[in-house]
């Protein structure tokens, strides 16, 4: 990561909030790691299997926003930051195919200095805006925004050294959290959205037991995974709202499995699985019904994100900020601290991703605590 | 008993200890009871708050509507805390302040009151009241055949029904050869005649007949039900008549169990028109011929109405004798058939909020036997999860293996929850 890119990085992090968007800043996009290929030579195959079995980076995002639209569709953003100049105008067909990737809704191109003219030709035909980095700064001014954003604690999302220090908190943390750490920086993006509800859940579930809640940086990372979370569900909401806003548990049940295809199919093999183990072939201690055991939670919560809708943005720009602030070792003592940020029922839902994590994962309730203590301003008890 | 019924039963006794002066020594046995009944009404009315910021406020609403009684109301919210249903309980000079909820919206709240009145440890003598209540929920019974249909202790009977009474929980009636003893919450216009029933028909058969009736409320009665005739005709069971496509009036028995005494008496109109709009339906049901109502379309009908971007039925032929009773009681207005050059009427809701209210006891009265909106405020937090049937397809080839599969647990479930895409990509 260059440091110089981090500057732009973060002056059009603070774009992006001024348009409304909660953002991340470093996404990265990678293959899964592929199968072992056959070849003809035992010898040769061995050292090509290696090669191939090791995922291969596609490319990064250097600034992603989300935002939720009126009618609650939730809008991404992509920003592509470079400090050189050179090979803008290619670089503009790579953002495009990168923003096809990512299905992203808006894409911008910043430069540190003047683009080409053949760069700025481009944007109407190929739906990206390209801006120096003096533009950003007009743009920042075309969108007031009601929040302090150049004030302490809220202006850290906003500098660089702030930022660069978030960014490395989760590169120096103990190896074991290593599959969690991948999931969230690769395969949380690469998945199919319907699949994360339960997978996050899973890898969380599996390092619970190295997670302390008295380390800051582990409690930034859960922040961080309910900052995901929080997205994943709004996935999943936008799905019921369109197919089943009066029937949530069904709609749920056909998000988590792809639609109502993926859900019969699944149905049909937990009753052969069923069927299976009724005939003494499973152990009795395996779990076949086709819905996790946390379902009703995860249904709860997310007929909460269904009922307060509006409280989707504002919960998760509190995480992205909770986080941020967390990963610099620092604490909001009072919501009054956090820049005009502050929504209780937003708080509320935050607190209670963080919760559900917390309750489904089986991670240390200190995590729950500290969160709502956070967020909610509760005193630790 | 269920759970559900027992956290719904807790909420009954807590409505009829309302009757009760709260400085009665006889309370305290009832403690865990009445505390778990007050849970159930506090967490029904902040659902979907979130935030409560001003939990003084709540109290003072929270005693004012609900008889929570303002001493007892933190410790129902520490009961509420304690089932999860609020988090954060902030306090400032032994007051609490500020909390926030997590009632559930879909999820069982009377199975999950039920479960935790449980792990109170409620004393005998509130299981015992839990019961009573329960039962005569169901139907009038006569106090010497209580203990033993009930499944009560008769030594404990006499402590049991001298707190009931006093509670208003239970009424009873004085006969020359026994009293019967009943529920206030019952709808009944003239409780005397229960006992001249048990007399002339014996307790039994009212039961079983208040049973039926219960079972589907707004039963056809006919020749073959003439306990239920009985009743109708001495004014003990409410029963709305309709016409049939022969022309004969039909009655329909409904047998309405409330919470809401202010729907017994001084909102009476409310219930007389639910009680028609089941009579209306059950008519459709049962004595529509060819294009009769199936009974799970009931509530679609209700449904229709309800929804306030429709609140009108397709016209058919038989609309206008069959909707007349609603139609009578101001619930529905008959507009002009949607064809043109059609004859038949087109019934559309009169969208009041009496009028509504009386659809959506209709809609409970069919669902669940009893109104359950007043309590909760969504029919639907009782749907259960509807997972697939048994399989009973033979698994032969399985079988066979079944001996010899060195497979652990774990890697079975690993293999399994790929196989159903759960969880992690592996």
């Amino acid at each position: 990561m260059s440091e110089l890119d981090l500057g732009l990085k973060v002056a059009s992090r603070r774009l992006l909030w001024r348009m409304g968007y909660t953002t991340r800043l470093d996404v990265q996009l990678r293959s899964v790691g592929a199968a072992e290929r056959p070849t003809a030579g035992a010898a040769g195959a061995a050292g090509r299997s290696r090669r191939s079995s090791v995922p291969e980076a596609f490319t990064d995002l250097d600034v992603l926003g989300i935002t939720v639209t009126g009618g609650f569709r939730l809008q991404s953003a992509i920003v592509d930051c470079k400090t050189t100049v050179k090979g803008s105008t290619s670089r503009m067909f790579w953002v495009r195919g990168v923003a096809d990737f990512f299905a992203a809704d808006a894409a911008y191109m910043v430069r540190e200095k003047d683009l080409s003219n053949a760069a700025r030709q481009l944007t109407s035909r190929l739906g990206i805006a390209a801006l120096t980095s003096a533009e950003v700064t007009r743009l920042e001014e075309l969108h007031p925004s009601h929040l302090a954003l150049d004030a302490e604690p809220l202006a850290w999302l906003f500098q660089r050294d702030k930022a660069a220090t978030v960014l490395g908190t989760f590169n120096g943390l103990d190896k074991r959290l290593k599959p969690l750490l991948e999931y969230r920086e690769f395969t949380y993006w690469l998945a199919e959205e319907h699949r994360n509800p339960m997978q996050l859940v899973d890898e969380l579930t599996a390092v619970a037991r190295y997670l302390d809640p008295r380390n800051p940086h582990h409690l930034a990372l859960v922040l961080d995974c309910a900052w995901l979370y929080l997205l994943t569900l709004s996935h999943a909401v936008e799905s019921l709202r369109a197919a089943h806003v009066a029937d949530p548990d069904r709609g749920l049940q056909e998000y988590l499995f792809g639609g109502p295809a993926g859900l019969s199919e699944k149905q049909g093999l937990s009753r052969l699985l069923e069927g299976i183990k009724q005939s003494g072939a499973l152990p009795d201690g395996v779990h076949v019904d086709l819905l996790p055991s946390y379902f009703p939670r995860l249904r709860e919560l997310a007929i909460r994100i269904l009922t307060r809708a509006d409280s989707v943005l504002p919960a998760l720009r509190l995480l992205e900020f909770a986080t941020s602030v967390t990963a610099l070792g620092q604490r909001i003592e009072k919501p009054e601290d956090m820049g005009g940020l502050y929504d209780d029922v937003a708080a509320k839902r935050a607190a209670d991703v963080v919760g559900f994590l917390v309750g489904t994962a089986g991670l240390d309730n200190g995590f729950r605590a500290r969160a709502r203590s956070l967020l909610l301003g509760e005193p630790m008890t | 008993m269920e759970r559900f019924d027992e956290g719904l039963r807790c909420q009954d006794v807590h409505a009829g200890l309302r009757n009760v002066d709260p400085n009665s020594g006889g309370l305290t046995k009832l403690a865990d009871t009445q505390l778990i009944g007050m849970a159930g009404s506090l967490a029904a009315l902040i659902r979907g708050q979130e935030v409560i910021d001003d939990a003084q406020a709540l109290r003072a609403v929270a005693a004012e509507q609900l008889d929570v009684n303002q001493y007892a109301f933190d410790q129902v919210l520490d009961a509420l805390a304690e089932i999860g249903f609020v988090e954060g309980l902030q306090r400032s000079s032994g007051k609490t302040t500020r909390f926030t909820e997590n009632v559930p919206y879909y999820d069982d709240l009377y199975a999950r009151l039920g479960a935790a009145w449980r792990d109170r440890r409620p004393s005998e003598l509130e299981e015992q009241m839990v019961l009573l209540v329960d039962h005569l929920s169901d139907a009038p019974t006569p106090a010497d055949e209580l203990a033993s249909e009930a499944g009560l202790d008769t030594a404990a009977l006499p402590d049991l029904l001298a707190v009931g009474e006093s509670a208003e929980l239970v009424k009873r009636i004085q006969l020359p050869d026994g009293d019967v003893l009943y529920s206030p919450f019952f709808g009944f216009e003239n409780p005397e005649v229960i006992a001249e029933l048990v007399r002339d028909h014996g307790p039994d058969q009212l039961a079983e007949a208040f049973a039926a009736v219960r079972g589907e409320q707004g039963l056809p009665i006919g020749d073959a039900q003439p306990l239920l005739q009985d009743a109708i005709g001495r004014g003990l069971l409410l029963a709305p008549a309709v016409e049939r496509p022969d022309g004969t009036l039909q009655p329909f028995a409904s047998l309405p169990y409330t919470l809401d005494r202010e729907l017994l008496r001084g909102r009476k109109p409310v219930l007389e028109k639910a009680l028609a709009v089941l009579a209306c339906l059950r008519c459709g049901q049962h004595f529509g011929g060819a294009t009769s109502l199936p009974a799970a379309a009931l509530v679609d009908v209700i449904d229709k109405l309800l929804d306030p971007n429709r609140g009108f039925l397709r016209p058919h032929g038989s609309h206008a004798r069959q909707y007349r009773l609603m139609h009578s009681a101001g619930l529905l207005a008959f507009d002009a058939d949607l064809l043109p050059g059609g004859n038949w009427v087109t019934p559309r809701f009169i969208d009041t909020e009496d009028n509504r209210e009386a659809l959506k006891i209709a809609r409970d009265l069919i669902t669940h036997g009893e109104q359950l909106s007043g309590r909760v405020g969504d029919e639907d937090a009782r749907k259960a999860l509807a997972l697939g049937q048994p399989f009973t397809a033979p698994m032969q080839t399985m079988n066979r293996t079944r001996a010899k599969a060195p497979v652990s647990v774990k890697q079975w479930q690993s293999v399994i929850d790929s196989a159903l895409g759960r969880g992690r990509v592996r």
